[in-house]
């Protein structure tokens, strides 16, 4: 509830501030449909927006997954890429890519569409590996993600290097950028960064008491693994949208949730709230630098993320200790 | 009706040895139980099967109701367990910890109602340590934190403790604190309680009847003074010892030998060695 007049004011500053500067006032009343210039209203509407809405939905979306994994795995490194659904996505961006040079460029529409089914692909070869006696122990599948993630990787640095040098897709795709925003991306990816940030909030109470271990999840009554299958699809299913839509932003699923676990608590009922917020909010801000410091050129949304969220996470990890 | 009734149990994992092999005993409503047995006898793994984690062979009721057949917020209501070490990923007040023991009986957005609080906070009175309430779980003594995974247990309220070594990590203070206010709660309520231990005395101490395991197999059950006697211990420990009474009990009470086993067993006459001096050493 608090956040709510704080995440709107910071909204406000982000559309102001750009290529071009645009007075508050004006984008006040371009966003109520009063009088501005069409200019002001194109850059508005049609750029600074949606690309405002995408950065917080793809940041709320890697952040609760990326709060949500790590309290299934008990493992604080863990982020939403884990599984391999980042590199299965650019792998199958890429290839789309490469086939529409070779066959037909209309392919290239498609791509989205690739990225999405090639990182559900890469995240349930995954899932197959690691299970076991229809059960799906932690380290094999962070094992098995870690294979896949380096077979896909293996394949993109294949397309690249053999079928394709565009480098400034290749760089969309590995590091990330939300300049492909378009409306229909913005309201998908809202729906399931939404979505799935309310449903880690509503089973907050699971994902507490896994944060005991397994075992312990299972003596206070929690169905392991349905919930470990649950989150695990649910999670890979938000990933793999946020990635089709901006490529692979590192950092900000790792690390937000710490960010907010460390402000607001362990309580996940609290602290994926408050992820999804946070890591919105850094994504968007993050973006304002990428887009703005290095003017007409945009530095790589993942760039930035890795260069101010370590320190960030850094202080926050060394101030935690001199309390202990 | 029986409260635990274990029939042929049987597991194994992964196809290899038997773990647990063929153990059968019932328990009746407010027992104390203790279970002993050599490392890697399978006390844990009849914990497990007990606390409904392994998929056994054979039966284990509760209550007269297979412990699979249980849904697990029913079943996490009426046994409770507990174990060596709790280890949660995330520091965390050890108020949260104790509310996990809750969760069974809360709803889907996990609120606590008013009397959750309430035995919550019972919970750490019934144990004296009201004042760790607010304490970071990971900022307290080993001691500190297996009295909170305690408590925690005492917020779930189970029918059934089930105690795998809890008391393991712990110096004489705390195990003593610790085992006297399970007993105070537990037993005059008339509730279930095994526990394993791998101090033979503390055992002996806390318990009404022993199980002892050897190898996966129930190697003998019943009453402390009189399953527990050097031969015994020598049987599944490989150790030799001396048996005194505990002069405020009554109880037995296993004393350590460190002289040579097989010249003692010579002089006790238990073991003809002098024809097969290997036999011992197997």
């Amino acid at each position: 509830m608090i956040a709510l007049p704080i995440l709107t004011a910071f909204v406000l500053l982000n559309l102001a501030f750009g290529s071009v500067y645009i007075p508050i006032s004006d984008i006040i009343k371009s966003l109520i449909g009063m009088k501005v210039s069409n200019v002001q209203n194109v850059i508005i509407l049609q750029l600074r927006l949606p690309r405002i809405l995408l950065g917080l939905g793809v940041g709320a979306a890697l952040a609760s997954t990326g709060n949500a994994f790590q309290a299934m795995m008990k493992n604080p490194l863990a982020d939403p890429y884990i599984l391999g659904v980042s590199s299965g996505a650019a792998f199958g961006a890429i290839l789309i890519n490469v086939l529409a040079q070779m066959y037909n460029p209309n392919l290239i529409f498609y791509t989205w569409i690739f990225a999405f089914i090639f990182g559900i692909l890469a995240a349930a070869i995954t899932y197959l590996v690691a299970r076991k006696n229809g059960k799906l122990p932690v380290t094999e599948l962070i094992l098995s993600g870690v294979m896949v993630n380096l077979l896909f990787s293996a394949g993109v640095t294949f397309l690249i290097v053999y079928g394709w040098r565009n480098v400034q897709m290749t760089s969309f795709w590995l590091l990330g950028s939300l300049s492909g925003s378009g409306w229909n991306s913005v309201i998908l990816v809202g729906v399931v960064s939404i979505g799935v940030s309310l449903f880690f909030t509503l089973i907050g109470k699971y994902l507490n008491a896994m944060t005991a271990g397994e075992e312990e999840a299972i003596h206070v009554g929690v169905r392991v693994e349905l919930l470990k299958v649950t989150v695990f699809v649910v999670g890979t299913f938000a990933t793999a949208v946020a990635v089709s839509a901006s490529g692979i932003i590192g950092f900000v699923g790792l690390i937000m949730p710490h960010i907010a676990r460390r402000l607001f608590g362990t309580d996940h009922r609290i602290s994926m709230p408050a992820s999804a917020v946070l890591g919105g909010a850094f994504l968007v801000a993050c973006d304002s630098i990428a887009r703005t410091a290095f003017t007409p050129a945009e530095m790589p949304i993942g760039t930035i993320t890795a260069l101010v969220g370590s320190p960030i996470f850094i202080y926050i990890l060394r101030r935690r200790r001199k309390v202990v | 009706m029986y409260e635990i009734e274990v029939k042929n149990l049987e597991f194994s994992y992964n196809e290899g040895k038997k773990a647990l092999n063929g153990i059968t005993f019932s328990v009746k409503k407010g027992e104390i139980i203790g279970i002993i047995g050599p490392n890697g006898s399978g006390k844990t793994t009849l914990v497990k099967a007990l606390s409904a984690i392994l998929t056994y062979k054979g039966s284990v009721k509760v209550k007269g109701k297979e412990v699979k057949e249980y849904s697990k917020r029913e079943f996490a209501q009426l046994v409770g367990v507990a174990s060596q070490e709790f280890t949660p990923a995330y520091d965390m007040k050890a108020k949260e910890i104790v509310e996990m023991g809750r969760i069974p009986y809360t709803g889907l957005l996990g609120k606590l109602s008013s009397k959750d609080d309430e035995i919550v906070k019972h919970a750490f009175k019934a144990l004296g340590i009201e004042n760790l309430m607010n304490r970071m779980f990971y900022s307290l003594s080993g001691g500190e934190r297996q009295m909170v995974y305690a408590a925690k247990v005492f917020a779930q309220d189970p029918e059934i403790l089930i105690l795998d070594e809890t008391t393991a990590h712990l110096d004489i203070g705390h195990v003593e604190v610790l085992l006297n206010k399970i007993l105070r709660a537990f037993k005059k309520r008339k509730k279930t309680v095994l526990a394993t231990f791998h101090d033979i005395n503390q055992a002996i101490i806390f318990s009404d009847k022993l199980l002892v395991i050897k190898n996966g197999k129930l190697f003998a059950k019943g009453f402390p003074n009189d399953v527990i006697n050097k031969k015994l211990i020598y049987e599944v420990y490989s150790a030799s010892c001396s048996i005194v009474k505990h002069p405020q009990s009554e109880k037995v009470n296993v004393l350590m030998n460190l002289e040579d086993e097989r010249s003692y067993f010579q002089s006790e006459g238990i073991l003809n060695l002098s024809e097969n001096p290997q036999q011992v050493l197997k």
